[in-house]
Formats: structure tokens, C-alpha cells, sequence
């Protein structure tokens, strides 16, 4: 299947992981970071401020209070569980 | 959150720091101990964790500035301007042109004014880039606009003239040399009123639409790219540094916005909502019609409409929110918050009195200022021709086109949180998860994102409803009140007239509503205008379904009453049916009679009468229980007129005699029971008393209608006792009346 522009639907379980573009790989955190706001909203927040933000640790640690080590961990932790959600899927 | 979570996490996270393998799956061992699915989560979050890292990042890339467009944080900030190798020296060629003086700091870079030789001579500014961009593309990019730029030719525009890099590598533009003082700034120092400035900003807004005719976006609208000089003593406003800002323009990071502070982008605070977005929307000439906006309100008030210091010191992510979210207070609200000095010198600058700058502001200013400031861009003026218009409107005391936001806008700032933004190309929706309070960006494509356009205006449009429904409700509400007016004065034909227009009565309606409808049924049916009675007791069962006990019942026998009246005997026999279904197992007395009463008023059926006999043994427990000399005379007619219809005519006549000999009962009452006792005696043979009740009661009955049915006294009978009466008596005359026989008794047609 072919990525890129212009595709009417993105089928997950059509996707090569090794294959997408950086675009498709946007789509995908986000559609694995709605399972994980249901699960764990501090974490998914953490996610959001680093990834789509570009925050740093020290960033996102003064703008939500905790340390920088949790905020170390909660993203570490968020990355492993997001990328196993979309490996499962496709 | 599931409650090992926690824990994964943390053994996860332990077990990611362990780099010897062995001692990880030791570590692993011990902890997970005797928990296989524990172990198998950690298992693959471990898996995932190295390949999650180039899978994240390749994904960022799309979000971000390339690393090399990513000006070093060392190098930049302070350090650009003092550096001596970087900063150009007074007296030093940069191209064709000799630096003679530096004029100030422009928003991205430096402002010097210099000496062009050829091939004419003249005075130029020149701006030389501080930001460590790509040279060479920051030309390329101006290259692309000189073409129209070139074109441009307006008294109000200041040219740009040329490009080029120096020595250094840093990009630099010429531009007409402008002596004057930003906008804001001239009209303090010489307290234009607002008339003044507004004839300013006109004159801005033109400058405006002629690059826009000519193609070019100006991208940074600001109070110091708007000099004032002056020509033959005329303040004239000129418009710097058009085609700059798209040359140098690059994606919005916290990098760029935070390396030398305010300076580098300028302040946001003139930024439209779409230019902050990160994924560098299409930016079209409505974005500068949003900073003409911005500038208006300065003008205005003294100060943007979103503190810069606020929005530069918040955080890239927080900065967005606020311009995409944040409604920002009218200009004329925004007055009333200021602290004394500080109003005093704003309505000082503006030659008025804080009072009335205030109301000058209020309404049209207000509403011109708050359209060229729309989120929704395509709610904003359309040209800046537009709003330069309206503001000439305003001045010449005309109407003026930006409206107030109507309801169904409103609605829509509701959901504006879920609002979808396109971009060329691909779509980008950007939605707000109201609960966290985040914000995600999703990449749809097109059928999914109009898809939820649609489900959005679904939902508007539902809410509009419910909100036209309540409305409904409450108008039908006042009416009602209104009704209950006219019943209290007595104006009992208006009272009806207004209940007339309620179709669907409101559920709840306040005690004095409900009071209104019986109050105009009762006259109505004293007036024996059955149709309109049936009607409004009808709509009064509607809200007597909410409350079982008390009045209710007595409506229920009026409204039976009304009913035959009406010769609706279909829907009597409906009511009498509904009725038990709601009354059937009342253990109240009094109920029990009157629901005994209505339902048979005219020869029941079988199913109907069998549905009965509680009732009826409830009523006559209760009848049989009093003192026979007690005030319970009105009770008779319940049990006397049940035990008529089982047939049982001699335990009816019994209980009738007793009912005469009783104290509390009114005239029309007298008569009903007399009637019982007529038929049932007719029934057993007994002919002369039958014939002796039947015309004591008709006499009585046909006294009353004579002179007409008022509502009626607690003495004499309501009105509906009366009717009740009178339908007994068609029944007794014809079983009795001319000596008819016993085999003619009326059954219900």
C-alpha cells in the first residue's frame, strides 16, 4: 500500500511500521494517545508537552510541578506503552 | 488507571536503567516474582522501548524546524547584537551602500541608516537580520516578492528597495528611509483624541489594501512597522517592512521565540491566532486584518488586547492557547479594569475624560474593534478596505456593519474548542480535550474532517433546539400566568382566550397556573360552553398526571361531567378507563367517591364496573363506618349510585334514604341522590316513591338552570354537581318519566 499525500483513509493494519512517513507517525502516537488519556492522563499530558510541544524535561517539570526524574520516567514509561499499543495494531 | 500500572511503570522504568542483561532479567526475576502477566508487560514495554525512540522522532521532525535551521542557543540572544565580529561598523560598505548611522533596533534585527551612490543617491534605511537563518533562503524568499513589492507605489507604504547578505553571511533589506515615530507612540505624545486616531488608521487600513491588491501579506502589523511623518505639517502614516516578515519567515518553536526574548519575532501579541499555530497554516490577508485589529485597539485603549509580557513569559503552548482560545475583553470593558492614574493618563492621551472615552468606546468602536479580531477569520472583515469603511461610517455617525454576535453564533463559540482548521494540502484538526485541557494535533484526512463539521453543526443545531423547546416551555409558562391574572379580576373570556393560545401546556406549571385552568374550565362549563371546557380540562389532566392527590380528583369528576356533556362519549369512556388505571388503588375516601362518581355517571360496562368493586367496597366501608347522623351526606351518592349499577336496587334505595336524612350535602346533591333513589325504586316496583323523588329533584333541577349556572356555592353546588344532576335526571326520566317500562333503561350508546 502506498503512503504519502493524498490518501483517502490511513488503514493501521495496511501500515509497515518500518514504512511511514513522519506524517503517519504523527497520526499514529496520537490515535495510541487517546487509549493512554483514558488510562493515565498525567502521562498522556507529559506526552503531549514533549512530543507535540517540544518542551524539554526541565520545561515540562516547572510547568506541572513534579520533578525532572518523574518527568524522565512518565515519558520513558508513555513511549514504550504508546509504541506497544501500535505495534499491536499493526 | 488500572491498578498494577503504577507499578509496570516503575519496575519498566528500573529495569531500562539496568544495562547489564543478566542482572536486568535477575532484577526482573525478583520483582516480578509469581505475577506472570506483570512480567510479560514489562517484557514488551522493554521490547518497545528501543524502537519507540527513532519511531518518536522521526514523527517529531514533522512537527519541528530541521536541527540546522535551529539557531544554536549559545550564539544567539544578547551576545548577536555586542558581538563586534557580527554587527556591521558604522562607516563600513554593506553592498552598495555605506552605513552611516544606526537608527534603532527593528523587531528581527538591526536599523541603519545609510548612503546609496548608485545608480541614484539617495538615503536609504537598511536592516540587516540578526537571526542565524538560512541566508541564503531568507534571500530567495525576498527575491521571490520583489517583483510585486516593486509594484507597490502608495503615499502610505514605505518601499522596499533592495536585498542582499553581507560580508558576514547575514541577510539584510533596503528599504525608504522613514523619519518618524511609531504610531502609537505619536498619538500620545500629541493626545490625539480618538476622531484623530481613527483618521490615522484609515489612512493604514488603505496602505493595507493596496498590498493586498498587489498581492502582498504584510505578516507583522505592529505599532513600530507604522511611522508617522509628516508632510507639509500632516501626520502621514507609513507602513515599514513589508515582504520581511514572509522572507524570514520560519516555523514557530521555542527556540526561535525565546533566543532573544521579545526581540526576535516581535511580540506575539499582534499575532493573529492561525500565524502561532505550528504548523505554519497558510497565512492569507485576513491575518493582517486581524493585527490592523490589534492595532485599533491600542489606539484605542492604550494596550493590546493580550498582555505581551503574559504571552511571551506563558510558554509557546500556553501563547497559542490564548490567541486560538481566549476571548479578549472589549475595548471599552477593558477601560473600566484600569486602575485610576493608569486611566487617567490613557483617556489623558486621547484629550477626554475616562467617563467618556468609555461610553465613546462602547457599542459601535466596541463592536468594529471586536469583528477585526475574530478567531474565526472568516468572520472578520473581509478586506481592509472593509473595516476602514466602517470605521468612516462610525465617524460619520452612519450604521456600521459589524453586528453583535447573534445566538446561534454563540452557540458556536461553544463549540469552538472542536474547531477545524484547513490547511492547504492536508487538513489539520485541532481539537481541545475540554477535560485535560490539552491540546492534540490530528492529522485527518479530508472526509473525516468534514465529517465532524458536520457532527458539530449537528450538535449546535440540537442545542438550539432544546434551547427553542425551553423557550417554548417558558413562554407557554407566562401565559399561564397571565391567565391566572385575568381569573383573579375575574376576566374569566380573556383568561380563556390566552389559555386558548397554550398548545402544549408546559410540564410544571406554578400552582396559580394550574388553578387558572380549572378556574376557566369551571367557568366554562358553568357557561356550558362543553367543547372549551373539555379542552382546557383536558390540557388540565395533562398536569394533574404530575400530582395525584387532592384538587386532582374533583377535576377528574368535572372533567367526566364535561365530557358527557359534550357527548364525547368515546373519550368519556377513555377518561373512565384512564382514571381507574391512575386512581384503582386509592385508599383515600374521598377519591374513592369521586372517582366512583365520574366513572358512573353514565351505565358503566361490565369491564369497567368489575375494575370498580374495590372502590366501591372502599367507599362504602367508609360510608358505613360513619355515624348515620354525621355530616357525610355528600358521600351518598358514590355507594348509592355503584350499588344502582351492580342492580342492587334495594341496597342502594337504603343507603339513598339514609343520605337524605344526613346533614352536609348541597341542594344539588339532594337532587342526584333523590334520582338514585327514584331509579332504584322504580327498579323494585316501588312506582310512587319512585315517581315522588323524581319530581322533587326535577323540580329543583330545572329551578337552578332556569336562571342560569353560575359557578355555583359550596351551599347550593358547584356547577358540576348540578350538571352531574341534571344527567341523572335525563336518565331517571327516561327510565321513570311516563311510566315507561323497566325494559327500557338506557345503556351507554
Amino acid at each position: 500500500m502506498k503512503h504519502g499525500a493524498g490518501q483517502a483513509r490511513l488503514n493501521i493494519e495496511d501500515l509497515d511500521l518500518a514504512d511511514t512517513t513522519p506524517d503517519e507517525n504523527i497520526l499514529l502516537i496520537d490515535e495510541a494517545l487517546s487509549c493512554l488519556e483514558q488510562e493515565d492522563p498525567e502521562q498522556a499530558r507529559i506526552v503531549v508537552l514533549k512530543f507535540f510541544g517540544g518542551l524539554t524535561n526541565q520545561e515540562v517539570a516547572e510547568n506541572l510541578g513534579v520533578g525532572e526524574r518523574t518527568v524522565d520516567r512518565q515519558w520513558a514509561c508513555a513511549k514504550a506503552r504508546l509504541f506497544r499499543w501500535i505495534q499491536a495494531q499493526t | 488507571m488500572s491498578a498494577s500500572k503504577p507499578l509496570e511503570d516503575a519496575i519498566f522504568y528500573a529495569a531500562a536503567s539496568i544495562s547489564d542483561p543478566a542482572q536486568r532479567q535477575q532484577f526482573l526475576g525478583q520483582t516480578c516474582a509469581g505475577n506472570a502477566e506483570l512480567r510479560a508487560v514489562v517484557d514488551e514495554m522493554l521490547a518497545a522501548h528501543d524502537e519507540a525512540e527513532p519511531f518518536f522522532a522521526k514523527g517529531r521532525s514533522a512537527l519541528v524546524l530541521p536541527p540546522e535551521e535551529i539557531p544554536p542557543l549559545a550564539s544567539a540572544g544578547k551576545g548577536a547584537v555586542e558581538n563586534p565580529k557580527i554587527d556591521e561598523n558604522i562607516g563600513t560598505l554593506v553592498g552598495r551602500y555605506k552605513l552611516l548611522q544606526r537608527i534603532g533596533e527593528g523587531g528581527c534585527g538591526v536599523v541603519y541608516m545609510a548612503e546609496q551612490e548608485t545608480p541614484v543617491r539617495r538615503r536609504v534605511a537598511l536592516k540587516v537580520i540578526k537571526l542565524g537563518m538560512d541566508t541564503k533562503s531568507v534571500i530567495a524568499r525576498f527575491e521571490a516578492e520583489r517583483q510585486a513589492l516593486a509594484l507597490m507605489d502608495h503615499l502610505n507604504i514605505a518601499r522596499v528597495l533592495d536585498a542582499g547578505a553581507t560580508e558576514t553571511g547575514r541577510p539584510y533589506f533596503v528599504m525608504e528611509l522613514v523619519r518618524g515615530v511609531k504610531i502609537t507612540e505619536y498619538c500620545d505624545q500629541n493626545n490625539f483624541d480618538t476622531r484623530q486616531r481613527l483618521e490615522l488608521f484609515i489612512q493604514v487600513c488603505h496602505a493595507i489594501q493596496h498590498a493586498h491588491q498587489k498581492g502582498i501579506i504584510h505578516r507583522d502589523i505592529k505599532p513600530s512597522n507604522i511611522l508617522v511623518t509628516l508632510h507639509d505639517g500632516a501626520p502621514v502614516p507609513k507602513v515599514i517592512d513589508f515582504g520581511i516578515a514572509k522572507a524570514i519567515e520560519g516555523k514557530l518553536t521555542d527556540q526561535t521565540l525565546f533566543t532573544a526574548y521579545e526581540q526576535v519575532i516581535g511580540t506575539p501579541a499582534y499575532m493573529s491566532p492561525e500565524q502561532a499555530e505550528v504548523s505554519g497554516l497558510d497565512v492569507d490577508t485576513r491575518s493582517d486584518i486581524y493585527s490592523l485589529g490589534v492595532l485599533l485597539y491600542e489606539l484605542l485603549t492604550g494596550r493590546p488586547p493580550f498582555d505581551p509580557k503574559e504571552l511571551a513569559r506563558s510558554g509557546l503552548y500556553e501563547m497559542r492557547r490564548t490567541l486560538r482560545e481566549i476571548e479578549p475583553q472589549r475595548p471599552s470593558n477593558i477601560l473600566t479594569t484600569l486602575h485610576g492614574t493608569e486611566l487617567n493618563a490613557t483617556a489623558a492621551h486621547r484629550h477626554a475624560e475616562p467617563p467618556k472615552l468609555i461610553s465613546l468606546l462602547q457599542g459601535d468602536l466596541d463592536w468594529i474593534v471586536m469583528k477585526a479580531l475574530e478567531k474565526d477569520r472568516t468572520r472578520r472583515y473581509e478586506t481592509a478596505n472593509g473595516l476602514a469603511m466602517d470605521v468612516k461610517r462610525y465617524l460619520n455617525d452612519e450604521p456600521i456593519v459589524a453586528r453583535p454576535p447573534s445566538r446561534r453564533y454563540r452557540f458556536r463559540k461553544l463549540v469552538r474548542r472542536n474547531q477545524v482548521v484547513f490547511a492547504a494540502g492536508g487538513i489539520v484538526a485541532i481539537t481541545l480535550m475540554i477535560g485535560l485541557g490539552l491540546s492534540t494535533w490530528m492529522f485527518l484526512r479530508e472526509k473525516e474532517a468534514r465529517h465532524l463539521q458536520a457532527r458539530l453543526r449537528e450538535q449546535a443545531e440540537q442545542s438550539e433546539q432544546r434551547e427553542a423547546e425551553l423557550h417554548r416551555q417558558t413562554e407557554a409558562r407566562e401565559k399561564i400566568n397571565l391567565a391566572a391574572i385575568y381569573v383573579s379580576q375575574e376576566k374569566f373570556e380573556a383568561a380563556n382566550q390566552v389559555l386558548e393560545a397554550v398548545t402544549t401546556p408546559p410540564p410544571k406549571p406554578s400552582f396559580d397556573g394550574v388553578s387558572a385552568y380549572r378556574s376557566v374550565g369551571d367557568w366554562l362549563g358553568a357557561h356550558e360552553r362543553w367543547p372549551d371546557a373539555a379542552v382546557r380540562y383536558a390540557a388540565l389532566m395533562e398536569i394533574d398526571k404530575l400530582d395525584k392527590w387532592g384538587a386532582v380528583t374533583l377535576d377528574y369528576q368535572a372533567y367526566g361531567v364535561v365530557l358527557v356533556e359534550s357527548h364525547e362519549y368515546a373519550p368519556y369512556q377513555q377518561f373512565c378507563g384512564a382514571t381507574v388505571d391512575v386512581f384503582g388503588t386509592t385508599t383515600n375516601g374521598d377519591a374513592a367517591g369521586r372517582i366512583l362518581k365520574t366513572c358512573l355517571l353514565l351505565p358503566p360496562e361490565e369491564k369497567l364496573l368489575a375494575r370498580l368493586q374495590p372502590l366501591g367496597e372502599q367507599a362504602e366501608k367508609f360510608f358505613a363506618f360513619q355515624d348515620p347522623k354525621s355530616d357525610t351526606g355528600w358521600a351518598t351518592i358514590p355507594v348509592g349510585l355503584w350499588r344502582y349499577r351492580l342492580g342492587d336496587f334495594r341496597q342502594a334505595a337504603e343507603w339513598c334514604r339514609r343520605g337524605l336524612n344526613e346533614k352536609d350535602k348541597t341542594t344539588a346533591q339532594t337532587a342526584a341522590i333523590r334520582l338514585i333513589l327514584a331509579m332504584s325504586c322504580h327498579r323494585q316496583g316501588l312506582a310512587d316513591e319512585a315517581g315522588s323523588q323524581l319530581a322533587k329533584a326535577r323540580e329543583v333541577i330545572e329551578a337552578n338552570f332556569k336562571y342560569g349556572l353560575e359557578h355555583g356555592n359550596a351551599g347550593e353546588g358547584m356547577w358540576y354537581d348540578w350538571v352531574f344532576a341534571r344527567i341523572l335526571l335525563r336518565e331517571a326520566s327516561a327510565l321513570i318519566g311516563d311510566g315507561s317500562r323497566v325494559d327500557s333503561v338506557p345503556k351507554q350508546p
